[in-house]
């Protein structure tokens, strides 16, 4: 089936299905809209109208005519751009007519991935080649041929590569690209709104010294950048790039009309308020739709529940032989296998694909017709973008949402103008963070001396660059800083983990093949890597066989077992400043610095299903010392409450705001931390804290210093609308006995969030 | 952690100017720099003082007389070494350009790679007069780098250059630090490089260990070194040198380098001893390794005249000649010796060899002399020495076991029109 009339008659169908209809909570239609076009821009080359014309394009949709405009005036912008909006032809274009009006001229692509790049790279040899011009693209990473290296360094106009390799493989041989950086016209972002958080950070650092060298060899590039639907794209690129940004937030590209439901799985367990395997669901929807030959696509979270849901779908076509008809899509296929999927998405070959987030980026499979998303991906964003890939132009699409018991899963359920009410949330990064700083910075001075009259980027650094003097890192010599040891500074510094000393995980199931599978700082590493722990990578499971603390190396081994660890933490916490301080309705908000001294205590293992506890053993670490920022929000013991009363209840509401900090702030759960004290030692109240996860902090809870009132608000609703009884993982956290956990936190939250009765 | 704990109290010094304001961008100037406040004590240890247009650099220079002895070798053989290359006018890596100036170079560093690392030393011999002339030039401080590498005139014109492991190293590390001053030096000419860690790994294959100069010194060149300071110390004290001016310490890193360019000296005679010789010396696994040098340097009848010395010394003792003189005489049609040569290495080689020499063998015998079935034959030993031999890798063997069974299949059909099938599975 392929027109809009058997989507809708499917979609009425399913309505007066009573099995499905009656879990379907929402169903929302979001109505299309027409595409906006404008005409080729005068000075367009003749060879690229051309090559536009082969692809069957005779003019531009308006947000890629504003792109190449900006561009051509040398004005710096940041285009939002939704899946399929024909998005790369707003760097391509102008970056291409700056290669054909001057040869020599130079170009950077920089992806999150190494796969993207390879992806685009594809795309953009088909444009050239279609315009009949020789203009030389490459990507350069780490697969690169030493043999080629060279090649691109001299000569290509067009290099696609990642923040990593500009790190550490292009920047600190700056030398060796003098043309590039002497010529370099464009530096292009895209999927920028992958870069937020403490990577985020990272690679704003990073681009800061790219700025930099660029400005020594005298090219001054303009930035263009690409993003997801973000609150703040335009600020997200200033703040990453340092540079003023125009912003291109409408789009062109037609849309069809989407119809959303959105699907709750019964409740299967009253006590703990489990509901059925969104899994399951997601099978019994995705294999209507294949019969119905409803072109698909399946999100998953992870691998393996993508290979789980492959499978069962196959299930649907084990009698035919060699139908490729269902597949799945995931990080660690080989890149042929990749490209033939895509190929196979594109041409209709393939009914139902079954992928994680990978196929969220900006891969060509053309459009399909509906799209089922097992879970909340966890922000905004990505829900848009995974929803974005269903609706063909004009054509009506489905979107079906299944979701899993977590908290922020419940709360899409029950609220879903929150995921279609077109605000999503805010990326941040926080350039500020001392640590990070003098990372790249200690770069930046390998990289290029500085002098005493130089700053870096928006940063005075004079008494920094001192600091690293009086380290021996540096030398002040005739006006400048030079590097004065044998380190390799680039090689010290990880733009994806979150501390500079991390722990590597070693897998050594085959003694013959010891492999490094990944790392983790080591404030994460006392929790999930303990001697005993088992430790999920991608879907593997590992148990921990032996935790080198010194040499920061943890060695496991593939197991398979039915449960999972979970490690208490004892948490010392230290007011080091109190930066900011406001009274409140809800209490006295608090923001400063913060010592946490961390400390393993023991480890429980828990089954999978069932959640039962099924043994525990003690975690013998050192304890870890980690200064950050963070806020706090301290209150009067309410009336009426005893301390072991209080300690439960502020243990279950700080479960449950936990959880719901991403609603306020784009980061992962883990990224900040909330410890509840009945009787703290700084402000001798109950408190609450908050604070970031990553040495020096990355704005996340100063972004929470003002929210308070809104974060209890939204827990206390989230605690009393859960279906359980008295408290369960979705809410108020494992309940430790027979304990009620939820009647205390739920009374408190309200209390605390002004006393409000909300929805019951 | 008391490194955290300093830069959470650096926090409140960090000072911002404007968000996306940009720091200046205009182009350096290279000022000429005053001689360093510790160039007393520099003088004091002997190195002489140089001054150019763009600041200072000092330098020590040493004569060497005509009989001077290094290890095994004196420098002076070097003429006649070099007599010997103009002779044999053969295109070898190790042969230098007549007409350029031969230097032979070295350089000490502060680290590995990338831009941030410093040449801080550059030591260079050549012949002067009737006997040779090492000058080493020293970085005093980073603000001098123009001034150091404008000294050595390596600007002036192209010249070769001997090194050891040069060609990644010291040749990369100087283009960068060339391209750091590149607004105020003259541009550096490409010149021409002979890297002897390239020439010792063709020569000595298979009979060294240890391809470090130290070793080969003392196998090779009977130069053995006292008290010599490990290079990887050189950086950290250089680093000292600079930041506290004690020049007392860097004297070992002098000698250090000066060893290293008298055995690349001798390292070189030694080298072209063996490469350009007339009669046998050296053992026959280098000797073996020369030919199989010039084979594959298509230099066929230098290659056919070592290894064939080769193998009238020692016979079939040493079967790897045989299979490299084997792939010579195909390539000259001369079948039958072909034939005979990998004969030997299947009787007498192991391993990969005696596989690749089977493969030539069932080659020669179905296209050249058309025997199939002798072909046929080889193909079914090969097949089972690959199954039984345990010393061979898992991707070699896969992929001969392919190749064979394929040969057998195509014997077969030759051997048995219209019988041959698919081996059933």
């Amino acid at each position: 089936m392929t027109d809009n009339r058997d989507l809708q008659h499917l979609i009425e169908e399913l309505k007066k299905d009573k099995d499905f209809a009656g879990n379907v909570k929402h169903y929302k239609v979001l109505e299309g809209k027409e595409a906006v076009y404008a005409s080729f821009p005068p000075g367009l080359h003749p060879s690229l109208e051309k090559a536009l014309a082969v692809k069957g394009i005779g003019r531009l949709y308006s947000h890629q005519r504003t792109a190449f405009d900006l561009a051509s005036a040398g004005s710096s912008f940041t285009a939002v751009t939704p899946t399929a909006s024909g998005k790369s032809l707003c760097y391509h274009l102008p970056v291409l007519q700056s290669v054909l009006d001057d040869p020599a001229s130079r170009a950077l692509y920089l992806f999150p991935t190494k796969a993207l790049a390879q992806d685009q790279l594809a795309d953009l040899h088909e444009l050239i080649e279609a315009s009949g011009e020789t203009v030389l693209s490459y990507t350069y990473d780490g697969d690169t041929a030493p043999g080629l290296r060279t090649k691109v360094r001299k000569s290509g106009n067009i290099v696609l590569t990642n923040p990593d390799m500009l790190h550490s493989g292009i920047l600190p041989h700056h030398t060796k690209w003098v043309s590039l950086f002497e010529n370099l016209k464009y530096i292009v972002i895209d999927e920028l709104h992958t870069y937020k958080g403490v990577f985020g950070t990272h690679v704003a650092h990073v681009l800061r010294r790219l700025q930099r060298i660029c400005a020594y060899y005298g090219s001054h590039p303009v930035f263009i950048c690409t993003s997801a639907t973000i609150a703040n794209p335009k600020q997200l690129a200033e703040s990453l790039t340092n540079t003023r940004m125009e912003l291109i937030a409408d789009n062109g590209a037609p849309a069809g009309r989407k119809h959303f439901l959105f699907y709750n799985p019964p409740v299967v367990h009253e006590t703990f308020g489990i509901r059925r395997s969104a899994v399951l669901e997601v099978r019994d929807i995705a294999a209507r739709l294949y019969r119905e030959s409803v072109q698909t696509i399946i999100f998953a979270k992870s691998r393996v529940r993508v290979e789980m849901l492959v499978t069962y779908m196959k299930e649907l076509t084990k009698k035919k032989l060699m139908d490729e008809t269902i597949m799945g899509y995931r990080g660690g296929y080989l890149p042929s296998e990749r490209r033939k999927i895509e190929r196979g998405l594109r041409d209709g070959t393939i009914k139902t694909v079954v992928s994680t987030n990978a196929l969220e980026l900006g891969i060509d499979i053309g459009q399909l017709q509906a799209c089922v998303m097992t879970g909340y991906p966890g922000n905004i964003a990505s829900a848009l973008q995974q929803a974005g890939r269903a609706g063909r132009r004009q054509d009506d699409a489905l979107i079906i949402y299944v979701a899993q018991s977590m908290p922020l899963d419940q709360y899409i359920i029950e609220n879903p103008g929150y995921l279609l009410g077109g605000s999503p949330e805010e990326a941040h990064i926080h350039p500020d963070n001392i640590m990070i700083l003098m990372d790249h910075l200690r770069c930046a001075s390998f990289e290029l001396p500085f002098s005493l009259d130089d700053r870096y980027a928006e940063f005075d650094v004079q008494q920094l660059l001192e600091f690293l003097a009086s380290e021996g890192v540096l030398v002040l010599a005739g006006d400048q800083w030079h590097w004065m040891t044998e380190r390799f500074p680039a090689s010290e510094v990880s733009l994806r983990s979150a501390s500079q000393e991390n722990v590597v995980i070693i897998d050594r199931s085959r003694p013959k093949e010891t492999t490094v599978i990944g790392e983790m700082d080591r404030y994460s590493a006392m929790t999930l890597l303990h001697e005993e722990a088992i430790y999920l990578h991608q879907g593997t499971q590992y148990q921990v066989e032996m935790l080198d603390w010194e040499e920061k190396k943890a060695y496991v081994t593939e197991v398979d077992v039915d449960y999972f660890t979970d490690a208490n933490l004892a948490v010392e916490l230290k007011v080091i400043s109190e930066d900011k301080l406001e009274e409140r309705p809800e209490g006295t908000a608090a923001f400063g610095d913060l010592a946490v001294l961390a400390i393993p205590t023991i480890f429980k293992k828990i089954r999978f299903d069932s959640h039962d506890n099924i043994g525990s053993g003690p975690i013998r670490l050192p304890a870890e010392e980690l200064h950050t920022a963070s806020t706090w929000l301290s209150f009067d013991v309410p009336e009426g409450w005893t301390e072991a009363a209080l300690t439960d209840a502020m243990t279950g509401a700080a479960h449950a705001m936990q959880s719901f900090i991403p609603l306020f702030v784009q980061c992962d759960r883990t990224d900040v931390h909330v410890v509840p004290q009945v009787k703290a030692v700084h402000t001798g109240k109950p408190t609450f804290f908050i604070y970031d996860s990553y040495p020096g902090g990355i704005g996340l809870s100063e972004k929470m210093f003002g929210q308070w009132e809104a974060l209890l608000q939204q827990a206390a609703q989230h605690v009393s609308g859960c279906d359980c009884k008295s408290g369960c993982p979705v809410c108020t956290g494992p309940p430790e006995s027979a304990l009620d956990m939820k009647a205390g936190a739920e009374s408190l939250l309200k209390d605390l969030a002004g006393g409000e009765r909300l929805v019951l | 952690m008391s490194y955290e704990k300093n830069l959470m109290k650096m926090k409140s010094m960090l000072k911002k100017a404007e968000p996306g304001s940009k720091p200046d961008t205009a182009p350096r100037t290279v000022k000429k720099a005053p001689a360093p406040d510790y160039e007393d004590e520099w003088l004091a240890e002997g190195l002489e003082k140089e001054t150019n247009r763009y600041g200072t650099v000092y330098k020590k220079v040493v004569d060497y007389p005509e009989d001077y002895m290094h290890g095994n070798y004196q420098l002076t053989e070097l003429t006649a070494a070099l007599q010997k290359w103009r002779l044999a006018e053969e295109a070898h890596p190790l042969a230098p350009d007549p007409g350029k100036r031969l230097l032979f170079f070295d350089t000490e560093t502060t680290g590995l790679k990338g831009t941030g690392t410093l040449i801080f030393l550059i030591g260079l011999i050549e012949q002067h007069g009737s006997g040779f002339r090492l000058t080493q030039y020293l970085l005093p401080g980073p603000a001098h780098e123009a001034a150091f590498l404008y000294a050595t005139g390596l600007w002036e014109r192209p010249v070769t250059l001997v090194m050891y492991n040069g060609k990644s190293f010291d040749l990369p590390q100087l283009a960068t630090r060339w391209t750091m001053n590149r607004t105020v030096l003259p541009p550096l000419p490409e010149h021409d490089a002979i890297d002897l860690l390239h020439g010792s790994r063709r020569i000595w294959k298979d009979e060294l260990e240890s391809f470090k100069l130290p070793a080969v010194e003392e196998t090779q060149l009977g130069f053995i070194r006292e008290d010599d300071m490990p290079g990887h110390m050189a950086p950290i004290i250089y680093q000292d040198a600079v930041k506290n001016g004690r020049a007392g310490y860097l004297m070992p890193i002098l000698k250090h380098n000066e060893d290293d360019i008298l055995s690349l000296v001798t390292l070189y005679i030694r080298s072209t001893d063996l490469v350009l010789q007339e009669e046998l010396s050296g053992t026959a696994v280098s000797q073996t390794n020369i030919g199989k040098w010039y084979k594959d340097l298509k230099s066929h009848s230098r290659a056919t005249a070592v290894l064939e010395r080769v193998i009238e010394e020692y016979g079939t003792q040493h079967p790897t000649t045989h299979f490299h003189f084997g792939f010579l005489l195909k390539k000259e049609k001369r079948i039958e010796e072909a034939i005979q040569a990998f004969g030997v290495c299947m009787t007498k080689s192991a391993g990969r060899e005696r596989i690749l020499a089977i493969e030539e063998l069932a080659k020669l015998y179905e296209h050249q002399v058309k025997d199939c079935t002798k072909a046929l034959q080889l193909s079914g030993i090969a097949i089972g020495l690959l199954a039984r031999d345990r010393s061979l890798t898992k991707p070699f063997s896969l992929r001969m076991k392919d190749s064979f069974e394929k040969r057998e299949m195509r014997l077969k059909r030759k051997l048995f029109p219209g019988q041959a099938q698919k081996p059933t599975k």
